[in-house]
């Protein structure tokens, strides 16, 4: 197990490099560079400095070399276009407000995708099952850029209950957290209800009826530990997307998230943003897959965690 | 005359299953009876409705598509065909309980065994964690698996199939039922396992005074453990007696097919095994005649017109067929050959 272990945080390591690198290679070949909408105004002379200043003047595996050694005492870098603030100070001010957002939208996701799959698969075929798969299927359609405005038109202006937008308190974090809740849901509750369904007919299902325990304890007790493998492996990116902000609904509801960095970095050549903001959704995504893998061998005894090939 | 009361009496059940291609006819007036202590063995080739007859004792027919249409399931003197849920789950486990065939998937993978034992005991006994423990671990040693203190906190997947059987069976007699169905115990098992758990099964029932029915395919599972036998063919009693009077007086054409198709040790070397020829009859539409005519060897001109009665010949030795009608000719010659093996 501690092998394991081992050698599973040595993989993670090797991943995140190979990420670094093959980012790192593709950003260097857009076209454009961070200053070039300024080229024109700007004298040659402060352009080398610029440049210098970034190290851009240097060639590429030089910069490359220079940016791992920052990498390795996880320093993420200066950003080009707002001077006075580092890639890292970036996303520990942004990290917190999309951390909490996407913790909340993952969490309705969980509770109501797998309650609406419960229900679907114990009443298959029957109108409940139809409302569920209908709202899956507009929640798999709607973009949440739909959504946002649609939540906002009716519980934030018509009826008065949440503030439009900004971030404060509690009430400023419900609409953005549904608008990011209301797909995750859908595909949830269509994976429950696929995998909910074929649990209910196996025949350790029946051995539990025949001992005279009521359905809807067979279902809490046998049916949704044996059901849930699909929905979790489902969890591993999703958690990664939503933690890590998403640009559209904190643009919406203008959120002070690092969504937008993902974004503008790009625009700007940003080199050290998008380096930065790669590197550090792949290590949380890396770390969650890591932690389903966990979460796996909790749920079914029949998984270990092992290197060996069987 | 006074009437003993059977535990368990099944009366002209009838089970239908609405499929897209009609309503299947899957049990059709079946009626038996299992009386306290007693082993019934339900004998019978696939889809002949015998598996249907014990989900509808268990109330656990799957409605839909299934419906009992009609008799009535009695259990100690007391109508359970259609009991409300409620008073359903109180007979489950605790009156009666199930052992189903596959030992291989009846268990859930993700819950360790001795918890999936005491699962119905706690929920009906109301009793603390070191009492369901304790029950736990009984369970399991009265099932005969070594090491039952360790056994208990182990998964399913730990278990080897025959271990596995022997935990099924371990469930169905956690609550101390009277009576206990056995749906195929032993089909899924290699045989020596097989006849371990024919013996674990023979001894719990001397031991506790358990009323069995067990339901098989095969013959020598009958020979083994039962005391009465129920032939069914078609979702019918075609025969039914003492496992001494039907081995060695069967009655019934297809009670002498089934004896005719089993191989035999005292009869030399070669010897073909005679096979029934045809196929049991559409249950969409079923014969109005005898269901076994089309295939019998035997079938006169009634057979396919009405239905056989039932005549008896020992006590409590029936079978439905026609030939031993009074008006049928004389048969003693063509039931030897029939036994025989032509």
């Amino acid at each position: 197990m501690s092998n394991y272990l081992v050698k599973r945080v040595l993989m993670m390591i090797v991943t995140l490099w190979i990420i670094v690198t093959l980012t790192f290679s593709l950003m260097h070949a857009i076209p454009g560079n961070p200053f070039a909408s300024e080229s024109d105004q700007l004298p040659e002379q402060i352009l080398n400095n610029l440049r210098a200043k970034y190290n851009l003047d240097q060639p590429l595996p030089v910069q490359y070399v220079l940016y791992l050694k920052n990498l390795l005492m996880f320093d993420l870098g200066p950003s080009i276009k707002s001077d006075s603030r580092g890639v890292n100070d970036m996303i520990s001010d942004g990290f917190g407000a999309s951390a909490w957002l996407g913790a909340q939208a993952i969490s309705i996701a969980l509770v109501f995708g797998i309650l609406f799959g419960i229900i679907a698969a114990l009443n298959r075929n029957k109108w409940l099952d139809y409302v569920a798969m209908a709202l899956a299927v507009m929640g798999v359609a709607i973009p949440s850029f739909i959504m946002a405005p649609l939540l906002i038109n009716y519980l934030a202006i018509k009826v008065t209950i949440f503030p439009v937008a900004t971030w404060g308190t509690w009430m400023h974090t419900v609409l953005p957290s549904l608008a990011l809740a209301f797909g995750p849901v859908a595909v949830i509750t269509r994976y429950m209800r696929a995998s909910m369904i074929e649990v209910m007919n196996q025949n350790y299902i029946r051995t539990a009826e025949a001992k005279g325990i009521p359905m809807w304890i067979i279902v809490i007790r046998h049916g949704i530990r044996n059901a849930i493998l699909p929905v979790v492996t489902f969890l591993g990116p999703l958690i990664a997307s939503l933690i890590t902000g998403t640009f559209v609904v904190e643009k919406i509801f203008a959120i002070p998230g690092i969504g937008k960095y993902f974004v503008d970095g790009i625009f700007n050549r940003d080199y050290p943003v998008i380096l930065g903001t790669t590197i550090f959704y792949s290590a949380i995504l890396i770390v969650t897959i890591f932690l389903i893998d966990i979460a796996y061998t909790l749920i079914d005894p029949r998984i270990k965690l092992t290197n060996k090939e069987r | 005359m006074t009437m003993r009361q059977h535990l368990l009496e099944i009366d002209d059940l009838k089970v239908n299953f609405k499929t897209y291609g009609g309503e299947v006819q899957a049990v059709r007036g079946v009626s038996f009876h299992v009386d306290k202590g007693e082993t019934v063995a339900i004998v019978g080739e696939s889809g002949c409705g015998k598996s249907v007859t014990a989900q509808a004792i268990m109330g656990l027919i799957p409605n839909p598509p299934g419906r009992i249409v009609g008799g009535k399931v009695v259990f100690e003197g007391k109508e359970i065909t259609h009991l409300p849920k409620k008073e359903l789950l109180g007979i489950r486990g605790t009156q009666i309980g199930m052992v189903f065939q596959d030992p291989m998937t009846a268990l859930n993978p993700t819950m360790k065994v001795g918890a999936q034992i005491v699962e119905g005991f706690v929920r009906s006994q109301k009793v603390t964690r070191e009492e369901a423990r304790k029950r736990a671990i009984e369970m399991l040693g009265l099932v005969g698996i070594p090491d039952p203190e360790k056994r208990i906190d182990q998964y399913p997947h730990q278990f080897s199939g025959g271990m596995r059987q022997r935990v099924v069976i371990a469930i169905a007699l956690a609550c101390q039922p009277k009576l206990v169905i056995a749906d195929e115990p032993t089909t899924a098992l290699d045989v020596t396992i097989q006849a371990q758990i024919l013996d674990l099964l023979k001894r719990l029932q001397e031991e506790q005074e358990l009323s069995v029915v067990i339901i098989t395919h095969d013959l020598g599972v009958v020979a083994e453990v039962a005391h009465r036998m129920v032939v069914m063919y078609a979702g019918m009693v075609v025969e039914t007696g003492t496992v001494e009077d039907v081995f060695a007086n069967p009655r019934h054409p297809y009670t002498w097919g089934l004896m005719r198709s089993l191989p035999r040790l005292d009869e030399g070397e070669k010897q073909r095994l005679i096979p029934i020829e045809g196929s049991p009859p559409d249950l969409f539409q079923p014969p109005k005649g005898c269901p076994f005519a089309a295939r019998c060897d035997f079938a006169m001109e009634i057979c396919d017109q009405q239905m056989p009665v039932t005549s008896e010949f020992a006590e409590g030795h029936q079978a439905a067929c026609w030939l031993h009608d009074p008006r049928a000719p004389r048969i003693e010659e063509l039931v030897a050959a029939g036994r025989q093996g032509v």
